[in-house]
């Protein structure tokens, strides 16, 4: 049975969302990302006007204010574009479950089960893009093909506020001249593989055969032949399968010695794990602490928590209690840390009081507007910062500096 | 040694202490049946059975020919037993370590353990209070799921047993829920020696479980002892006894919520089988049960790749508006020990705790905490 599946992408996300609530930048260039000034920073998202001067997401911030410097540079405010997301979200399930967001500002949606209420894909594109429009007051480029990879490739040859509908046979021909990397999963080192192989496009690909395919690049080879003519049987999974752990590991160039040195880097990863665990509105119940002795010796340690956790000093405290279980081997050339049983809906607790994770939040939200951590908690900044008597221990010891922390 | 034995009597006998046999073998004698049949004849063969944590023993009527001490694969023995005919069972040893077990036209020859080994019974002495076996039975039965399955927390794994003030209670938490029993005592018959000290003990959840299922269908006084560290539950058939936890108990009195912003009425069943329906789309992790109290219940519960589902539930004497989140397992459990045709359900919103009480029964009262939604 052919499938509609549709792929909407919200148009220049972030931006849009900056200049639907502030009428007065419409027309203008518009940079949402780091602080012009910052000089490691990145283009997060910018609008079309901004796109024109050569201005691209991921772009340093350096470079796009040389290409566009009386564009308006704004700040990331997450939540607010996370609230909107959630929005679009609501809308998209009123046309059917079976939703399955890619990220903040992309979803699939299977309409197989409901294309009959419309009189053609033509129609029901429009209707979900004039329901998102009422919604938020923001433009989407929706594509609808036989399937995934098939309608997210149909969407981006339409944005911005596009409509692209694809049956199988138009869309074959229409990546017969797109270049290989628009096919899923073909990244720049394998289209660079490609090129030397005589494949440029996806109809020099096309023009081979499957068993050729299979003979330059094994099984690779096939699933790119698939692609190649469009065909992609991943079904639509409604809210991505939740996550089961989230961690954190540091190597370090020059291997920590010492309780002290180990406590430091532990503070800075429970504050990076926190601050992602946290950003996924999750909790965690189990912590393991993993440690690296030079040379080679793997060790780890696990502890399940009375209660969920999802503060930085919570992960810190319950990361020292392990840290602290045995004596160190030597030297510890990695140090990492993972949550797991995590949950968005945590089980509060009859005896003692939940964890108010307030100013944890309320932290991380200042640290992504600035763009860096600006604020942390004095334990852990303490626990980083060792007496100066030890520091200039360290500082004396051949001027070489204390092992810093690297991650992978 | 040498024994007769009635087959139903002695079968049951076997199965009765069976349970408490150990089922790991790190002491070989614990994984026995001990049987006893004292000097003097006629008065019949002990069993007894331990595992350290608990252990029971039991009297039967027994011809005694010669008496002994025998210690039996526990196992085997039951498995054996239970597959008999039926008719008499003659038990006896040859001196060689090697036990006679004959019925009908079965014959089997043991290889029995050391009852040296058998470690002696605890002496436990003090009380003794009363409590009425369906009353403890049923107190168990309402309590005992509400404890911790795990042990890293061992408080929360035992179920607190008082008598006090002419009541006796059960009371077990796993720290999110916890579920609180208490009835008044029937008054012991003229004579009975009971104690006027307040009865305080922690016991472990499947020692009780045990308890609860030598108690099925008993109706007399139970005898409760301790000593420092056991508890025994004697009855006409049998003598219990199990090791306590130690530590403290949290302080259950001050988990019951005051007041109440929504209180309501639902028929038990009913509310029971819509949350096992709606349950059935998360079946992954626990699963959540979002309730919305506006003018009727709705219940709602979302799946991570199942879908949703979402039902309302007819209420009687319905006071206030809100909405809370509970782990469906949480509310089911509860549904299911209890009996009456209706339930109480009161929460406030927030981080408070919610209640169930069932109607037309005093002394009940089940508390249970939400999960904070996203």
């Amino acid at each position: 049975m052919e499938r509609f599946i549709v792929h909407i992408d919200m148009d220049a996300f972030f931006a849009a969302v900056e200049i639907r609530d502030r009428p007065e930048l419409a027309g203008k260039p518009v940079i949402v990302g780091a602080p012009p000034t910052s000089r490691r920073g990145v283009v997060s998202t910018c609008n079309y006007e901004a796109r024109r001067y050569g201005v691209r997401s991921a772009q340093p911030i350096q470079v796009a204010r040389r290409l566009c410097p009386h564009a308006v540079f704004l700040p990331v405010d997450m939540p607010r574009y996370r609230q909107v997301s959630r929005q679009v979200r609501e809308v998209l399930e009123r046309f059917t479950p079976l939703v399955e967001p890619i990220s903040i500002d992309e979803a699939f949606l299977d309409m197989t089960p409901v294309a009959t209420h419309y009189p053609d894909p033509q129609a029901m594109g429009q209707a979900l893009k004039e329901a998102i429009r009422e919604a938020t007051g923001l433009t989407a480029s929706v594509g609808i093909a036989p399937n995934k990879s098939l309608a997210k490739i149909a969407c981006g040859t339409g944005k911005p506020d596009g409509l692209v509908v694809w049956t199988w046979e138009e869309a074959v021909r229409a990546l017969a001249p797109m270049p290989v990397s628009e096919l899923w999963g073909v990244g720049p080192k394998t289209a660079a593989q490609l090129e030397r192989l005589g494949f440029r496009t996806v109809g020099d690909v096309q023009a081979a055969s499957e068993d050729q395919l299979v003979r330059l690049l094994g099984d690779r080879g096939r699933l790119l032949a698939r692609l190649a003519w469009g065909h992609d049987d991943r079904p639509v999974c409604p809210e991505a399968a939740p996550e089961k752990s989230l961690s954190h590991e540091v190597t370090f160039e020059e291997s920590l010695v010492g309780l002290e040195a180990a406590e430091a880097a532990l503070a800075e990863i429970s504050e990076e794990v926190g601050r992602r665990l946290r950003r996924r509105g999750l909790w965690a119940r189990r912590i393991t602490l993993k440690l690296r002795f030079d040379p080679f010796v793997n060790q780890t340690r696990s502890l399940t928590a009375p209660q969920a956790f999802q503060s930085d000093l919570a992960i810190f405290q319950y990361g020292l209690e392990l840290l602290h279980r045995k004596s160190l081997r030597g030297p510890i050339r990695l140090l990492g840390l993972a949550l797991s049983e995590l949950t968005e809906t945590p089980q509060l607790s009859l005896f003692d009081r939940a964890e108010e994770s307030l100013l944890d939040r309320l932290q991380d939200q200042l640290n992504t507007r600035a763009g860096r951590p600006i604020i942390r908690r004095a334990r852990l900044l303490a626990a980083q910062q060792p007496d100066p008597q030890a520091r200039e221990r360290k500082t004396n010891d051949k001027g070489t500096r204390r092992a810093g922390p690297q991650s992978r | 040694m040498e024994l007769l034995l009635d087959h139903e009597r002695f079968s049951t006998a076997v199965a009765l202490v069976e349970r408490t046999v150990s089922s790991r073998d790190t002491i070989p004698a614990l994984t026995g049946i001990l049987l006893e049949a004292g000097e003097g004849g006629g008065s019949g063969v002990r069993l007894t059975a331990s595992d350290l944590e608990m252990g029971v023993t039991t009297q039967i009527e027994a011809d005694v020919r010669a008496p002994g001490r025998v210690l039996l694969p526990g196992r085997l023995l039951s498995s054996i037993v239970r597959r008999l005919p039926g008719g008499d069972v003659r038990l006896a040893t040859d001196g060689s370590g090697v036990v006679h077990l004959t019925s009908g036209a079965s014959r089997f020859q043991l290889r029995a353990l050391d009852p040296s080994d058998f470690p002696t019974l605890p002496q436990v002495e003090g009380g003794p209070w009363q409590v009425d076996a369906r009353l403890l039975r049923e107190g168990l039965e309402r309590t005992e799921f509400a404890a911790s399955p795990e042990e890293s927390r061992p408080v929360l794994s035992g179920v607190l047993v008082e008598v006090e003030g002419g009541h006796f209670r059960a009371v077990a938490t796993d720290s999110s829920r916890l579920a609180f029993y208490q009835v008044p005592l029937v008054p012991p018959e003229e004579g009975a020696e009971v104690s006027a000290e307040p009865l305080h003990v922690l016991v472990p959840g499947r020692s009780l479980g045990e308890v609860r299922r030598l108690l099925a269908g008993l109706e007399e006084p139970v005898v409760l002892r301790v000593s420092e560290h056991h508890v025994s539950f004697q009855t006409s058939t049998f003598l219990f006894f199990s090791r306590l936890i130690e530590g403290v108990f949290p302080d259950y009195r001050r988990v019951f919520p005051k007041e109440q912003q929504v209180r309501l009425t639902v028929d038990r069943l009913a509310l029971l089988e819509a949350l096992e329906r709606i349950a059935l789309v998360s079946r992954k992790g626990p699963a959540v049960v979002r309730l919305q109290v506006d003018g009727e219940l709705q219940l709602e519960s979302h799946g991570a790749e199942a879908g949703q589902a979402s039902e309302s539930v007819p209420v009687e004497e319905l006071e206030g508006a809100g909405r809370t989140a509970y782990q469906v397992r949480y509310l089911t459990e509860v549904l299911r020990v209890l009996s009456t045709p209706q339930v109480r359900f009161a929460f406030s919103e927030g981080d408070h705790p919610g209640t169930i009480e069932p109607v037309g029964e005093e002394g009940y009262t089940y508390v249970v905490m939400p999960v904070r939604l996203p």
